[in-house]
């Protein structure tokens, strides 16, 4: 049930435009324009320090959960010391086609002009910009793979919440304190843990004061509060910004709020997203019952959900102009997660799992990423709830499965115990919350562009750059072997070129831009005095976003069976058909899409190809290790990278033509899957879905007659159980036809709150460019007959 | 000889299925919504929106028998020949009719076992007639149910019962049609009497199989209350039936006579309304219920038994 205030406060964060906010901006200018010897990372939190004491603080009339990213709902700080593209894509800000912003007058878009150019040439950006080499630029400049993580610091942070909740800030505090007092510089880089601890303390601190500046407004409000009701929730909110984040919270409320001025401290202190919110329904819980057992009910723990999901939802994280066209609808993923087992293997599932879940029915945002863990043990009940939660609203949850997850995580060196209690940091991929110092957009990688090269002897003809080795002449091919190997070559090329920009990347965080905040809670920082980006927890890897497999499986199985087997065209037609588009040819493109099997149906000799570019691509990063000695793992997601990855892919073996949109994620290309939901996942399990240890993204779109009522619950839930049962790892749906969609587009106003499942993250579905929008209109939709 | 096998299907039994639909049946009933299923040999389909024009077809005909839109003059055709479907690339022209031997289409049911056991699904074979495909439906439904995979059969009941009897001991389940119960009228419509297929109902229900009888209403045809209630009062008489479902009529498969070069004859026939289907399923009830058996109409993927109007 909705109650009035959170309909105010929905329809207040939906329907306000957002505007830029120059607090951050102007505060950390003017704070680094103070010339100083300090030590950089010192300097860090100093900074943020100064501008969690100034930055200008607002509480909203319905809310009981202080703290928002600006001075108004809806405004948007901006980091002209971290982005530089925010100098390349200035004149984007107020007219992009995505997330765009509004200035809230002519003098402060001049303002920041003029802050914008005070830091040019010396953001981090550049600095990050700066650490590649010409060859590699041009590979980036192809969209052979993206620089990941060069506008923003080190992401997917994972707060420790299920022990921070235990004791609040102050704990933490003294554990430096003591650190402090016990350490001495026996060696010269002692000195770093020094620095680092004294860091820790100047931001906790600092965001505690922060939290008592809320108090000192509660409290002056209430003051001058005539209405009883409200007056008494402004001394409650008072009180909880005394207790928290300093002290452990002793109310469900209190919590929430402690975790809520946490996340909003790690987003603000540097540009990012995709920090994990953990296990909800489980840090939460002991709260939930102790205040139920006193007598609360349901809607006084619904309000607090609600209130939270919408301060998630108006977090922006803005990005530059081609990533906003290429993540649309300012994902965060932020990932809340529900479900799965406990510590020791049983199920988790309580109540308070279903009364987010009936949260869900009654109010979705699209943000925070709510995620499901399945186990074949889940609560029959709870798991039936969170399918209708998805069909019935549009996305959230997605599903995942705990059997895969944690085979996932024992790989990466996690003990049993450890491994079970997983949650998700960026589109799909597991974390053990608390202990993992994960990195997940080290950049993606675009293997149907290394395919096309490869097909060049090393050329890319869009570029018109021999960018990649000599791998022989693809005429002289004899066998589809022949390609592969040589694919295989050129693959292990780019890898290790993308792998060592990836690396100097990372590194060069610890050297610019460290998170502190982050780095307090998290399990390793404080014992050992180092901060997550220089290796201060236990348990590093990092991920590489392989983009639209389905396509170079379907061009692998259109090589093998039209050029080797069936000999319908030489391998000299078929690269003249790329070369030329197809143009004036379209029988032997539809040969290619038609004689030849495609992923997604089941069928071994297309879905062999899969298997193959699965173990190819874990072989080929697993020759190196991550910048903090960790592993490189796969994950098979674009985003919706896939769209704007196939403007720079000429036509394939596959029949599809140049430019036009690869497959989304690894789920089969557009159109090409026409068995059915249990033949997509067929195929799937078929690659061995173990190898990734970051996961692959399957979108499923199921027709709605087709989804409806109970029998319909019944089918979506066998193609999950179905899935999971042959390790699929995660799998979202969309039930939404084609008339809604198509209606949408043309009148969005009438379908503003209509949530589509994207990549890993939900959008307003009216707030998607057009582009995007065809894109998942034209995904498959399962109709089952 | 197979003309379809799909995934994933919802109806027509338990859980997530996989129908085999079988290429042949005695029967010719003018609603059929699977013209393509009706001979016993493969046919050519035809799909102009495919068409790309590219004229290989044509080039390819051994009877200049394809026009220069690419229609094809049927009785022009040569008995198997297949030259055109097969230069086709674009699909606008495709062979439908597959054989497949036990071990191959066993391969194909086994692909989505995984999803039989989860909630009770199956293989279910249909047609076309798989009674008239007696030894070879036998073999096939053995392998199955060797294999723990439940078997369902829909089927129009127009066979010699020697013909299928065999396979009798490896069916879990049936879908049997009743089209009308006047056998006159049966004969006039649909080519020949009801007295086999009512005969066979009630030997493969004395045999012990659970059997669902369905009927699709179809106006002007089929939806006479008279003919309900005679069917209702067959079913009633019938030990293992528990189920009577109407299936409206629908003119989903109306395309496919053209893609087959065929007449549709029912064009302008409108589906039955909710209203009318909760008559039928009402009078049907009022008969059923007593002996303890349901009459039902699926709407929204539920159950609609007529008890709330």
């Amino acid at each position: 049930m909705l109650t009035q205030r959170i309909i105010r406060l929905n329809d207040k964060v939906r329907n306000t435009e957002p505007t830029i906010d120059l607090d951050r901006a102007r505060l950390i200018t003017e704070f680094y324009s103070q010339p100083s010897m300090d030590n950089y990372i010192l300097r860090r939190a100093k900074a943020f320090k100064y501008f969690l004491e100034n930055k200008k603080i607002f509480i909203d009339e319905d809310s009981q959960i202080a703290g928002h990213a600006g001075a108004c709902i809806q405004g948007v700080p901006l980091h002209p010391d971290v982005t530089k593209w925010l100098y390349d894509d200035f004149e984007t800000l107020d007219n992009r086609i995505s997330d765009h912003l509004h200035f809230r007058n002519e003098e402060e878009k001049e303002e920041l002009r003029e802050i914008v150019n005070k830091w040019h040439g010396n953001t981090f950006g550049d600095f990050a910009s700066e650490l590649l080499e010409d060859d590699v630029r041009d590979m980036v400049d192809a969209l052979v793979f993206t620089h990941g993580i060069s506008n923003q610091s080190t992401m997917n942070h994972t707060p420790d919440y299920d022990n921070l909740i235990k004791y609040g800030y102050r704990h933490y505090i003294n554990r430096c304190k003591k650190a402090l007092e016990e350490h001495s510089c026996n060696d010269v880089y002692d000195m770093e843990q020094r620095i680092n601890w004294e860091a820790m303390i100047i931001v906790m601190e600092a965001i505690i004061s922060f939290a008592h500046r809320y108090a000192d407004l509660a409290e002056t409000q209430a003051a001058e509060c005539t209405d009883a009701k409200r007056k008494e929730e402004l001394l409650t909110l008072a009180e909880n910004c005394r207790i928290v984040p300093e002290f452990a919270p002793k109310t469900f409320l209190q919590a929430a709020q402690l975790v809520w001025f946490t996340h909003l401290a790690i987003v603000s202190e540097a540009a990012g997203g995709d920090h994990c919110l953990g296990r909800f329904d489980q840090y939460m819980y002991p709260f939930f019952e102790k205040e139920t057992a006193e007598g609360r009910d349901e809607v006084y723990f619904q309000e607090i959900i609600h209130e939270f999901k919408l301060k998630i939802a108006e977090l922006w994280n803005i990005r530059q102009y081609k990533e906003s066209i290429a993540v649309p609808g300012c994902p965060l993923w932020m990932h809340v997660m529900l479900g799965g087992v406990k510590e020791n293997g049983k199920d988790a599932c309580n109540e308070l799992t279903n009364v987010f879940l009936r949260c869900l029915l009654d109010l979705q945002t699209d943000e925070p990423c709510i995620s499901f863990r399945y186990h074949p043990n889940v609560n029959e009940e709870t798991f039936r709830l969170a399918i209708r939660a998805a069909r019935d609203t549009g996305g959230h949850p997605a599903f995942y499965n705990d059997t895969s997850a944690i085979m996932y995580l024992l790989s990466l060196g996690f003990t049993l115990k450890e491994a079970r209690n997983w949650g998700i940091c960026g589109c799909i991929e597991p974390v053990v919350c608390g202990i993992t110092d994960f990195q997940t957009n080290s950049g993606n990688f675009n293997v149907n562009k290394i395919l096309e090269i490869t097909l060049h002897n090393g050329y890319d003809p869009v570029s018109k750059k021999q960018l990649g080795i000599k791998t022989g002449d693809p005429k002289d091919f004899k066998c589809i072997e022949d390609v592969m190997k040589a694919f295989e070559a050129q693959l292990d090329f780019f890898m290790e070129k993308f792998i060592d920009m990836a690396n100097t990347t990372l590194a060069g965080h610890a050297f610019t831009l460290p998170t502190i905040t982050a780095s307090c809670f998290s399990v390793g920082c404080i014992e050992k005095g180092k901060l997550l980006q220089q290796k201060g927890s236990d348990h590093h890897y990092t991920t590489v976003s392989i983009a639209s497999m389905a396509n170079l499986i379907d061009s692998f199985a259109a090589m093998e069976e039209c050029v080797f087997n069936k000999k319908y065209i030489t391998m000299e037609e078929l690269l003249n058909l790329m070369d030329t588009n197809f143009e004036g040819n379209e029988s032997k493109r539809q040969l290619l899409i038609n004689k030849a099997p495609k992923f997604g149906n089941n069928i071994e000799q297309a879905d062999k190809y899969g298997e193959w570019f699965v173990d190819t691509i874990d072989r080929s990063m697993k020759r190196f290790k991550d910048s903090h000695g960790g592993q490189w793992t796969s994950l098979h997601a674009t985003v919706v990278y896939n769209v704007a990855m196939g403007k720079t892919v000429g036509a394939m073996p596959d029949g599809r033509l140049a430019f036009t949109p690869l497959a989304d994620n690894a789920s089969p290309m557009i159109g090409m899957d026409t068995n059915g939901p249990t033949a997509v996942v067929n195929s799937l399990a078929f690659c061995d879905e173990l190898v990734p240890q970051s996961g692959m993204l399957l979108n499923q779109r199921f027709d709605p007659t087709i989804a409806a009522g109970e029998k319909g619950i019944d089918i979506i839930e066998s193609v999950f159980r179905a899935h999971f049962a042959q390790n699929g790892y995660h799998i979202q749906i969309n039930v939404l036809d084609d008339e809604t969609l198509l209606a949408a587009q043309k009148e969005p106003d009438k379908y503003k709150n209509i949530i589509v499942r994207v990549a890993g993250y939900s959008a307003y579905f009216v707030e998607l460019g057009k582009e995007i929008q065809d894109n998942i209109i034209q995904r498959t939709i399962q109709k089952g007959l | 000889m197979i003309f379809n096998i799909q995934k994933c299907s919802i109806h027509d039994g338990n859980g997530l299925r996989t129908l085999v639909f079988f290429k042949g049946c005695p029967l010719r009933c003018p609603w059929c919504a699977n013209p393509e299923s009706q001979s016993y040999t493969a046919d050519i389909g035809e799909y102009p929106n495919k068409c790309i024009g590219c004229g290989l077809c044509r080039d390819r005909c051994p009877q200049n028998a394809i026009a220069a839109d690419g229609h094809i003059n049927r009785q022009f055709c040569l008995e198997e020949c297949k030259n055109c479907t097969d230069i086709c690339y674009a699909e606008a022209k495709r062979n439908i009719g597959k054989d497949y031997t036990i071990e191959e289409l066993y391969k194909e049911i086994k692909k989505d076992k995984i999803f039989y056991d989860i909630k009770g699904g199956g293989v279910t074979f249909s047609g076309g007639e798989p009674l008239t495909h007696g030894k070879y439906l036998k073999e096939i439904a053995e392998v199955c149910q060797k294999n723990r995979i439940n078997v369902c059969i829909e089927s129009c009941g127009y066979s010699k019962f020697e013909e299928f009897k065999d396979a009798l001991p490896f069916i879990d389940e049936m879908f049997m049609d009743i089209k009308l119960i006047d056998s006159q009228k049966h004969k006039e419509i649909i080519g020949a009497g009801n007295e086999l297929i009512l005969e066979n109902i009630r030997k493969i229900s004395e045999y012990g199989i659970p059997i669902t009888i369905r009927t699709p209403v179809v106006p002007g045809y089929t939806d006479e209350p008279e003919n309900i209630a005679g069917i209702a009062e067959f079913i009633s008489t019938l030990p293992t039936v528990k189920e009577y479902e109407l299936l409206a009529y629908h003119n989903l498969g109306e395309s496919k006579y053209a893609a087959l070069g065929k007449e549709y004859l029912l064009k302008g026939v409108k589906p039955p309304s909710d209203e009318d289907m909760i008559k039928l399923v009402k009078l049907a009830n009022s008969i059923l219920n007593k002996y303890g058996k349901k009459c039902f109409y699926m709407k929204d993927n539920k159950k609609e038994e007529g008890t709330k109007c």
